[in-house]
């Protein structure tokens, strides 16, 4: 269903921005989801191909591009077997990390989960979503906090590593909540919040670890100028980190999730890392050792990347990428680890030289 | 099913399991060497080549010992390993003999050919579980059969450590025999100094070998169906889709089946492209497709091609665990479970209870 933002037609984005605001701020059921991603090549290319059961036109402004996508959802359980879901989105012409996309619509739930995110699905090697661990919410805040800025959080969910279960929060100061996460063994998954300075509310937002963020309300410059290119960083960071891994002429280029702690201890350890590459939806598992380390090879349904996982240290599970591995898989092995087993740091691993001596130490 | 099945399917499927558990042990044992080996000498000797799948040829037939190091044509290492002998006299004459076949003055690979070289060492590796009293029915019948190598024969023990938080390997001599490595190498880099004399450990952590296992993949004996099976699903039959193929094939439909004809030779192309210096059997990739046709993944099309029934087996290999809490909880198995189960259910025909696939037959279908 189409929002009377939809209708707009401006040609630069500023003024596209200012307007969603100002709707925005009359209609409090309004908001602007953003889907943040990483893609490689350029985005509006791949929207311009032919995508299966999609109709997308493009029409290109002079510093964004309006997007009217439809798709056609056949299925058995639909009354008459097929229904058509559409909506609008924009995109800013990248201008601060060129490979961070974002993607914006005011459109529903169900434009948003059933097209929108079905469509950056698809487009899956060469568009990535990213992650973000509960610390990088965090600093995010942080740095407004140092800023000057008050931030009050409204709502909260955190997810426990181990268990299934959830905590919600209603109004609390922010590090509470991070704290909580850190204290309880759990990660911070969605946070609605404002940020404030001198009684104005600069931004009332929300923010998913699934790289979603919404503008509620306040100042949309804010929002784009202060908030998203943070949440870029980010998604810039993991991008280099896991871009062109691929194994070449046997020379493997190793990936690791680094922990602070020496969380894994044994066999038990290794099995909820196990069940936690079970729950990866979309793959499959090959143990080849078990205890007392572990190696597994994960192969991603999406596009066939494969890579094997070694657990042979107490503080970070090494990922290796295969020959055939692609940016986006690796995305969402670190993402389903960092969720089911523990939040750590993604680091590219150095190659080791050893020497004879240090085999009989 | 009677309980006399459900035994000997649990018993099928657990030596099945160890089968590749085991194997999975000996390449973790020849990468630990290759490791050991390409770091302490690698950049000293230009020549050096690290032999994972010797096939050596000798009077009418070949002898494969499980891998072999050339440093120059001045000296090289031959090594067996052995999780454990047999019992009887007979058993152990026999590994006897393969062992003095190494002696018999036998070429060693140098990356490019068969070389003949001035002196070689033959070390056996023993399973430390009994490996002293391997070690010492060895010394006994050389003794009393009045045997002698002609080289150094060194026998040695490999621990997996359980209890350190960096896993390791450890290698170490087993002083029954009184052979020594030949003192080929400076002091510096003496293994003759550090295992003979000093009755030194080499201690190889998982964390140090893990590459040379991703790119050695196997070892040089008869990889378990289930092993090879599960590295071919999940590194190379990708390879054989084509785009219309991989597009169906992320639909996330457990039911989707892509016929895939294998041929073998082109299997084990693409197989010894994967692993690095890799000399692949043409029997093992046959087995492997022998062991997919039993678990009902797979079809014979001639002798030489093989129609693979390539699927994501998503939902259909869920399991059911129970957590802490005494809660069902369903997960993925993982796929060498998958396969042995299926084999053994097929081996003791036992049927599935429901059919687990329906053939595509248009493209358009599960979509």
């Amino acid at each position: 269903m189409k929002t009377l933002v939809d209708y707009y037609n401006e040609e630069e984005f500023k003024n596209l921005k200012l307007k969603i605001e100002e709707r925005i701020s009359h209609n409090k059921y309004l908001k602007l989801s953003v889907f943040s991603i990483i893609c490689n090549s350029d985005l509006i290319i791949l929207l311009k191909e032919d995508i299966e059961k999609f109709e997308i036109d493009i029409e290109e402004k002079e510093d964004y591009w309006k997007i009217e996508i439809e798709r056609v959802i056949e299925r058995s359980n639909i009354d008459g077997g097929k229904r058509s879901v559409s909506g609008i989105a924009f995109v800013e012409k990248p201008k601060y990390r060129e490979k961070i996309w974002h993607i914006i619509t005011t459109g529903d739930l169900d434009f948003q989960s059933n097209c929108v995110e079905r469509l950056i699905d698809l487009l899956s090697p060469q568009v990535s979503r990213f992650y973000l661990t509960s610390h990088e919410i965090k600093s995010i805040f942080t740095r407004f906090e140092d800023e000057g800025y008050i931030i009050v959080v409204k709502k909260a969910i955190l997810y426990s590593h181990k268990e299934e279960g959830e905590i919600s929060f209603k109004r609390a100061p922010y590090y509470r909540i991070f704290n909580e996460a850190e204290e309880s063994d759990m990660y911070v998954d969605k946070v609605e919040f404002v940020i404030m300075k001198e009684g104005t509310t600069m931004l009332h937002g929300f923010i998913t670890r699934g790289g979603v963020s919404k503008f509620i309300g306040g100042d949309i410059r804010f929002f784009y100028e202060k908030f998203l290119p943070l949440l870029a960083d980010y998604g810039e960071e993991k991008r280099i980190k896991l871009s062109e891994k691929e194994k070449q002429d046997y020379d493997p280029k190793p990936l690791a999730l680094k922990f602070t702690e020496e969380l894994i201890r044994g066999e038990d350890e290794n099995r909820r890392i196990i069940t936690s590459l079970q729950n990866l939806s979309r793959s499959s598992i090959f143990v080849y050792h078990f205890n007392p380390y572990l190696h597994v090879s994960v192969l991603d349904f999406v596009d066939g990347s494969s890579c094997d996982i070694f657990v042979s240290s107490p503080d970070e599970i090494s990922v290796i990428p295969s020959s055939h591995s692609s940016l986006s898989s690796l995305m969402r092995i670190f993402d389903q680890l960092s969720k089911d087993f523990q939040e750590g740091e993604i680091i590219e691993k150095e190659r080791k030289i050893m020497h004879f001596t240090d085999f009989f130490e | 099913m009677t309980i006399d099945k459900i035994e000997k399917l649990k018993e099928c499927i657990r030596r099945e399991l160890d089968l590749v558990t085991t194997y999975d042990q000996y390449v973790d044992v020849v990468s630990c060497w290759e490791a050991f080996l390409e770091f302490s000498y690698g950049s000293e000797y230009e020549t050096f080549f690290f032999d994972r799948f010797p096939r050596i040829p000798v009077v009418d037939k070949w002898v494969t010992p499980d891998f072999t190091a050339f440093f120059t044509e001045e000296y090289a290492m031959i090594f067996e390993i052995s999780r454990t002998f047999p019992k009887g006299d007979a058993g152990l004459k026999k590994e006897m003999n393969q062992l003095f076949e190494y002696d018999k003055d036998i070429l060693v690979y140098n990356g490019k050919e068969y070389v003949e070289v001035d002196d070689y060492d033959v070390i056996l590796l023993l399973s430390g579980r009994d490996s002293f009293e391997i070690a010492q029915r060895i010394s006994k019948y050389l003794e009393e059969e009045n045997r002698k190598f002609s080289h150094n024969f060194i026998i040695m023990e490999y621990i997996s450590n359980y209890m350190d938080t960096h896993p390791s390997y450890y290698f170490r001599k087993i002083p029954v025999l009184e052979t020594t490595f030949t003192d080929f190498f400076p002091d510096r880099t003496s293994l003759s100094k550090m295992v003979d004399l000093c009755l030194k450990s080499i201690n190889i952590k998982v964390e140090d070998m893990k590459e040379y296992k991703i790119n050695g993949v196997l070892c040089n004996d008869d990889p378990p169906p289930a092993y090879l099976a599960g590295y071919i699903w999940h590194k190379i039959m990708y390879s054989y889709l084509d785009e219309e193929q991989k597009r169906l094939w992320r639909e996330k439909n457990p039911r989707l089946i892509i016929p895939v004809e294998v041929n073998i030779d082109d299997m084990k192309a693409k197989l010894k492209k994967s692993i690095k210096n890799g000399k692949i059997r043409r029997k093992w990739i046959k087995n492997v497709f022998e062991f997919l046709i039993d678990c009902n993944l797979a079809e014979k099309k001639s002798n030489s091609t093989y129609e693979v029934r390539y699927r994501n087996l998503y939902p259909t290999i869920e399991v059911e665990h129970r957590d802490d809490f005494l809660l069902k909880k369903y997960y993925r198995k993982e796929l060498a479970a998958y396969f042995i189960e299926r084999f053994c259910k097929k081996k003791f025909n036992i049927q599935e209870k429901k059919e687990e696939y329906v053939k595509q037959k248009k493209l358009s279908d599960f979509l």
